[in-house]
């Protein structure tokens, strides 16, 4: 036993730093009261940085709009909303991590997000288990797992792969003329299941698919991939995944003298994918959510969203808006019958998926029972100068 | 058949284009074995810091679109390799050097700390100066041209031509040179080099500081090739530099070369043949990696030292 020493004080004075610093960290503050006001959370979860972050940043933005425009309702109903934006990096370890302190924090009242359905498909679950079924509407996964496993805390207002898949398949074969495609995927949830919705419905079409190949997301060299695509000489490349690795890959295909249409999923939607295509991106066509900026609704939108961030609103941003209004507004509603406490979860849970009619700026919302909602339409763009040109809907058939 | 035989050219140049980047960061890892039988793990975060800069460098000649793209390339690669070297010169002082006599295994842990360090302030850093870790350039020298049936670019061909002339001047340095001279003394028997009158320390600075510089020089190189950074860029090149390092003989500076050039072809073969040559039953190029490390693991089971290397018997 040693007696007193400079050293081992300083061990024991950094040992109870650490302790007091972890625990600071670790104590969530939960709904108080703000004078009069009952204090809940939201949150997004996005990918705030990385390769994606353009989509993730627009989701945070436009839900963070949304809480601004509705505070004085929100206070009427007697709420005050902290928003708390949460950074998934697009990982489902990260979104697991998050999903976990939120479920347990019984402050929060309502997620927006994902941006992936990889990393929703963690969410989700956790959020319906550990979470007491707190509240998550989606304003990008299309993944079709998100609707079919029965989470009843989870709700989307954007369309499924299985209708986005073949409504591309449709455009590729009716309108674009293909008659082959090399059908390539990043290999995630979204990724894969969106491609081989599109080589089913194009082989339906009478179409032929030269063949289904995975590759890497967000690798560097993509050589052999594009070696091996051109030697099948398709007319079409369709790729389901995001625009951080489709820039990159576009762009090593043309290298290699692909002269055809390129073809993708809303992943697509990003002005990032002309920024890392450069000219490779000239010619492609992705189907993606729409947004009407020239009248309205939208236009105000539009402008209000310009002035707060300084930039055009990606796809993402008015979807995000949308979300977030809707379990504001269900909010609302709860705190008039109920005198402004904050909802136990389910319960809220069961009011959000029973909106009918909710007039959001994207499309009139109504969750059908598994959480979708089926006035979503699916809408072709192409790349043409380096901006995405809106071609239209989608063939129904 | 046929088809696959028509792609070979092409398979072959994406392969040496490849396996020239390995070849490189191949050489940083290898001279740092030799002189002092130490892997430096961080080496890889040295190569991705050297991509970084050479990206703020080009960035900062984007808007000069008149310019010839012979400027930005240059002054990328000479300010990457300066500053690349000065951070592997800094690593050995800071984290290798005060742990000079400790069992092997503690530096060794010491250079994936530092690994993950670098990965981290690199990340935090250009996150506070520019919003995003992620970085995407313009490209230079990107036209095509057809080299026997393939298509290559002419980027790729300077690449080459670049790794080429490196590889040959730190030959002629480390075999022609004084300081090489001593390099090689060092390598040999660092005792008996000390007592020859040799500064060992400032011998062992110099490693670095070189091999710091061509995994800078390396980095400018691959964001001229591929245009987008990151900070994890560092981890995938930095275990296939290292095996192609190990597969040509680790210590051997010819050996680095050779190892690299042949990962490189032997990932573009297997990922354009794997499929066929398994009956499809391995399509796509996801694993394409099996092929090289397979052989690896064959070449180390029949002669452990590598291709190019000289069994060396433990030093009693």
């Amino acid at each position: 036993m040693g007696g007193f020493s400079l050293k081992r004080y300083l061990a024991l004075a950094l040992s109870v730093v650490m302790v007091a610093v972890a625990a600071a960290g670790c104590g969530g503050s939960s709904g108080g009261s703000n004078g009069q006001l009952t204090e809940v959370k939201v949150a997004t979860i996005s990918p705030l940085s990385g390769g994606q972050a353009s989509l993730g940043v627009a989701i945070k933005n436009g839900a963070e709009l949304a809480i601004k425009d509705r505070e004085k309702d929100l206070a009427a109903a007697g709420y005050k909303v902290v928003f708390q934006p949460q950074d998934d990096e697009a990982k489902p370890e990260v979104g697991t991590q998050i999903a976990q302190r939120i479920a347990a924090d019984k402050g929060f009242v309502g997620v927006v997000g994902t941006l992936n359905t990889g990393v929703a498909k963690g969410i989700a679950p956790v959020l319906h288990r550990e979470g007491a079924g707190l509240v998550m509407i989606s304003p990008a996964n299309t993944g079709v797992v998100m609707t079919e496993s029965g989470w009843t805390n989870y709700n989307r207002i954007v369309f499924r792969d299985d209708y986005q898949g073949p409504a591309g398949a449709r455009y590729a074969f009716q309108v674009i003329k293909a008659k082959t495609a090399y059908v390539m995927h990043d290999k995630t949830d979204y990724g894969k299941a969106l491609a081989d919705e599109f080589a089913k419905e194009f082989a339906k079409q009478g179409g032929t698919v030269a063949a289904t190949v995975g590759v890497d997301a967000q690798k560097a060299d993509y050589g052999p991939e594009a070696t091996q695509a051109m030697a099948k000489n398709p007319d079409l490349i369709y790729f389901g995944g995001i625009y951080d690795t489709a820039g990159p890959l576009f762009k090593q295909i043309r290298a290699k003298g692909f002269k055809g249409a390129y073809m993708g999923g809303d992943g697509l939607d990003s002005a990032d994918l002309v920024k890392l295509g450069g000219e490779a991106a000239e010619n492609t066509y992705f189907t993606s959510v729409s947004a009407d900026y020239k009248t309205g609704d939208g236009k105000a939108f539009f402008d209000k969203y310009k002035k707060a961030y300084n930039d055009d609103p990606a796809a993402y941003a008015l979807y995000g808006y949308d979300c977030m209004n809707i379990i504001l507004q269900n909010l609302i509603d709860y705190g008039k019958k109920n005198g402004g406490k904050v909802p136990d979860r389910a319960e809220f849970a069961k009011q959000v998926r029973a909106t009918k009619g909710f007039k959001a700026i994207s499309s009139t919302v109504t969750f059908d029972a598994k959480g979708d909602n089926p006035s979503s339409k699916v809408f072709v763009f192409k790349i043409e100068s380096g901006k995405s040109v809106d071609k239209g809907a989608a063939p129904e058939k | 058949m046929s088809e696959s035989l028509q792609i070979l050219p092409q398979v072959l140049i994406d392969g040496l284009v490849v396996g020239a980047l390995y070849a490189v960061v191949a050489l940083g890892y290898t001279m740092v074995y030799g002189v002092l039988e130490f892997i430096n793990f961080a080496h890889s975060e040295i190569f991705m810091f050297g991509a970084f800069i050479g990206a703020e460098v080009f960035l900062l000649f984007k808007p000069m679109t008149g310019l010839p793209h012979f400027v930005p390339l240059v002054i990328g690669l000479i300010l990457a390799m300066v500053m690349a070297g000065a951070l592997g010169w800094a690593v050995e002082r800071v984290a290798y050097r005060p742990l000079r006599g400790a069992p092997r295994l503690v530096p060794l842990i010491s250079a994936i700390g530092v690994s993950f360090f670098l990965q981290d302030i690199v990340r935090m850093a250009w996150t506070a100066m520019r919003g995003n870790w992620q970085l995407g350039t313009q490209d230079l020298y990107a036209t095509g041209i057809t080299v026997a049936g393939a298509q290559i670019q002419v980027r790729s061909v300077m690449i080459m031509g670049v790794a080429i002339v490196l590889m040959l001047a730190l030959s002629v340095f480390v075999n022609r040179s004084r300081t090489g001279k001593a390099m090689r003394a060092v390598a040999q028997d660092r005792a008996t080099a000390a007592l020859m009158g040799i500064d060992v320390n400032r011998i062992i600075s110099i490693t670095f500081l070189l091999g710091g510089a061509l995994g800078g020089a390396a980095g400018a190189l691959y964001t001229m090739q591929y245009t987008v950074v990151n900070p994890y860029i560092g981890f995938v090149m930095g275990i296939k530099a290292f095996t192609a390092a190990v597969f040509g003989g680790i210590g051997n500076i010819t050996g680095a070369a050779v190892g690299g050039l042949c990962l490189g072809l032997f990932e573009a073969l297997g990922s354009a043949y794997l499929g066929p040559l398994t009956g499809g039953v391995l399509i796509g190029s996801e694993y394409k990696d099996i092929i090289a490390f397979s052989l690896l693991i064959l070449v180390l089971i029949f002669k452990p030292s590598g291709l190019l290397g000289e069994t060396v018997g433990e030093k009693v």
